[in-house]
């Protein structure tokens, strides 16, 4: 369980940082070289999931390429947490931006976040081609899934 | 006079309507020439009626349009006789009868099936779907190490007397062209029938399907600048009586009673329901045209486009080809070493280069040559070498996104 436990506060650190440091940048679209350019840069800063470590229950159906989500949560300190990994950075870029707006969040707050708008203030979503979007919204699902069970 | 790319792609309008796009999927589907485009809107406006019904004389007429589009499609692969033009909705649809009409009819539980590691999974699935439950065996093809089809195990295969042996004429992922002539002789040696996938095929080469002598051929007209929704199983007649209709309804019948139904003769036989008359109609007029085009000069061309393609690719040291330069239809397939394919097509598709990338309905091929995918380019005769090097231009710069130095 260490390595997990180790691997859930590298992923929350990268988040953190992706959070106040990158994602201001993303938000004023630039050129799209610069768009990918740092979401590229932003999915380098992540933790690698170690192939035995994504069982394929935590595989998002519905993505061209894989992607392994994991979510834990800290009933002490109420916080949601989530470690996930893609065969495709773009992907693993993606879904880091959309989580580093909810990761560490209490319960409550979880509960209520409205989680497209989290990608729609990006300006992400009109650039992707619509199989991309497609494995997108299947993982928002899955955390609507969750915000509706926790 | 040589071939000239540009005067054959002036007759596709979707050129002038997306004049920013580059187009390298059509390998997927082709583009649609104006004089297709004519004959669909003129049989709507003008001589739109069901066919075969012969109340009236405008349903006489359309009756002939539909006959004459099957002898356009006869004279195309050089079948002896209309009759034995089979019109389908598509490659699919015309396996899927193949698939269904020969079970208990030529497999009988016991019996084996050839197919290749190559297969498209509409060569697969549908041989599949009975196979298990009428007792019927498949075996496969293996590849060498250099993705060629393994023409040794094929014949070492045929030892075992498959019934029926399928395959592709050209791969769609790989663009490889199989030495199908000889395959078909080596597969009726031993008493098999042979099935040519011939999706991807049918527009590389010109086809005589009495010297190929194939049992049956089978393609798409939207892969060969036709419509969607029509495509074309062709068989000698002995090998199309052998087929128990996959469909029943309205047409391929002479006469039904609740007790006793008694069919009708070929093609009528395999054709129940109302066809897609005005796509049929359409794709004879479109083989009509390109039988009277440069079909030479065309894949001349696409072969310099390819050798062009290839060698600056080559020599880019994080792509990986998986096909290869000799011995292949118009298909480039690689992967940028380390990252996903779709990452690469969806840089590519924010430069406007439409390619495919993934595993293109071949799974199976790709679990045997270890890849989660791959990107695709396909060329056709009215892709320029300009467009060409826009891709290759493009993905230098996808590469410098990925995987920056
Ligand atoms: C080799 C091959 N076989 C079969 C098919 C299926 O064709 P369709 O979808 O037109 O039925 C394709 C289409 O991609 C193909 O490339």
């Amino acid at each position: 369980m260490s390595f997990m436990n180790d691997c859930i506060a590298e992923t929350a650190q990268a988040l953190e940082h992706i959070r106040q440091d990158l994602l201001p940048e993303l938000a004023n679209p630039g050129h799209w070289q610069e768009r990918y350019r740092a979401l590229m840069g932003l999915a380098r800063q992540l933790p690698t999931l170690p192939e035995e470590r994504r069982p394929s229950s935590a595989l998002i159906e519905g993505c061209e390429s894989r992607a392994w989500l994991l979510h834990y949560f800290d009933s002490v300190e109420d916080k949601h947490y989530f470690v996930f990994e893609s065969d495709a950075r773009i992907v693993k870029a993606l879904l880091a931006v959309l989580l580093c707006q909810i990761n560490g969040m209490d319960n409550k707050t979880f509960k209520a976040c409205q989680l497209e708008l989290c990608l729609k203030e990006l300006h992400l979503t009109q650039h992707l081609s619509q199989s991309r979007s497609k494995g997108l919204s299947s993982v928002i699902k899955h955390l609507q899934q969750l915000q509706a069970s926790s | 006079m040589a071939f000239n790319v540009e005067t054959f792609r002036q007759q596709f309008p979707f050129f002038q309507a997306n004049p920013n796009w580059v187009y390298l999927d059509n390998a997927a589907t082709s583009h649609k020439p104006q004089i297709m485009l004519d004959s669909l809107q003129h049989f709507y406006a003008s001589a739109n009626s069901n066919i075969h019904r012969g109340a009236h004389s405008l349903g006489d007429q359309a009756t002939q349009l539909y006959e004459q589009a099957r002898q356009h499609v006869a004279d195309f692969i050089g079948a002896e006789q209309a009759e034995q033009i089979i019109f389908t909705s598509g490659t699919t649809a015309a396996l899927n009868q193949l698939a269904f009409g020969l079970m208990g009819t030529v497999l009988q539980p016991g019996d084996r099936i050839l197919l290749t590691t190559l297969e498209h999974h509409a060569n697969i699935v549908p041989w599949q779907l009975h196979c298990q439950s009428k007792g019927v065996v498949l075996d496969v093809v293996p590849l060498t190490v250099d993705h060629q089809l393994d023409m040794a195990a094929f014949s070492r295969l045929l030892q075992h007397q498959p019934k029926v042996v399928s395959f592709c004429h050209v791969s769609n992922v790989l663009g490889q062209v199989l030495p199908v002539a000889d395959m078909v002789q080596q597969a009726q040696a031993v008493g098999a029938l042979t099935v040519i996938d011939g999706a991807q095929g049918i527009l590389h080469d010109t086809i005589d399907v009495q010297q190929l002598n194939t049992d049956f051929y089978v393609f798409s007209g939207h892969k060969i600048y036709g419509p969607t929704g029509v495509g074309v199983l062709y068989g000698k007649t002995k090998a199309l009586e052998c087929l128990t209709p996959l469909l029943g309804g309205g047409e391929m019948i002479q006469h039904v009673s609740f007790d006793h139904t008694r069919y009708h003769q070929l093609p009528f036989r395999l054709e129940a329901g109302t066809s897609a008359i005005a796509e049929v109609i359409a794709l004879g007029t479109t083989l009509h045209w390109l039988a009277k085009q440069d079909r030479t000069g065309m894949r001349q061309h696409k072969q310099q486009l390819l050798q062009h393609g290839w060698q600056q690719l080559e020599a880019m040291p994080q792509l990986e080809l998986l096909s290869s330069a000799t011995n292949n239809a118009g298909i480039i397939t690689f992967n940028v070493r380390g990252e996903h394919p779709t990452d690469v097509a969806t840089l590519l598709n924010e430069q406007k280069i439409a390619v495919r990338a993934g595993q293109h309905c071949a799974m199976p091929l790709f679990a045997n040559i270890h890849h989660p995918g791959a990107v695709r380019l396909s060329l056709a005769a009215y892709t320029t070498q300009a467009e060409v090097d826009a891709a290759i231009n493009a993905i230098r710069m996808a590469v410098e996104l990925l995987c920056p130095s």
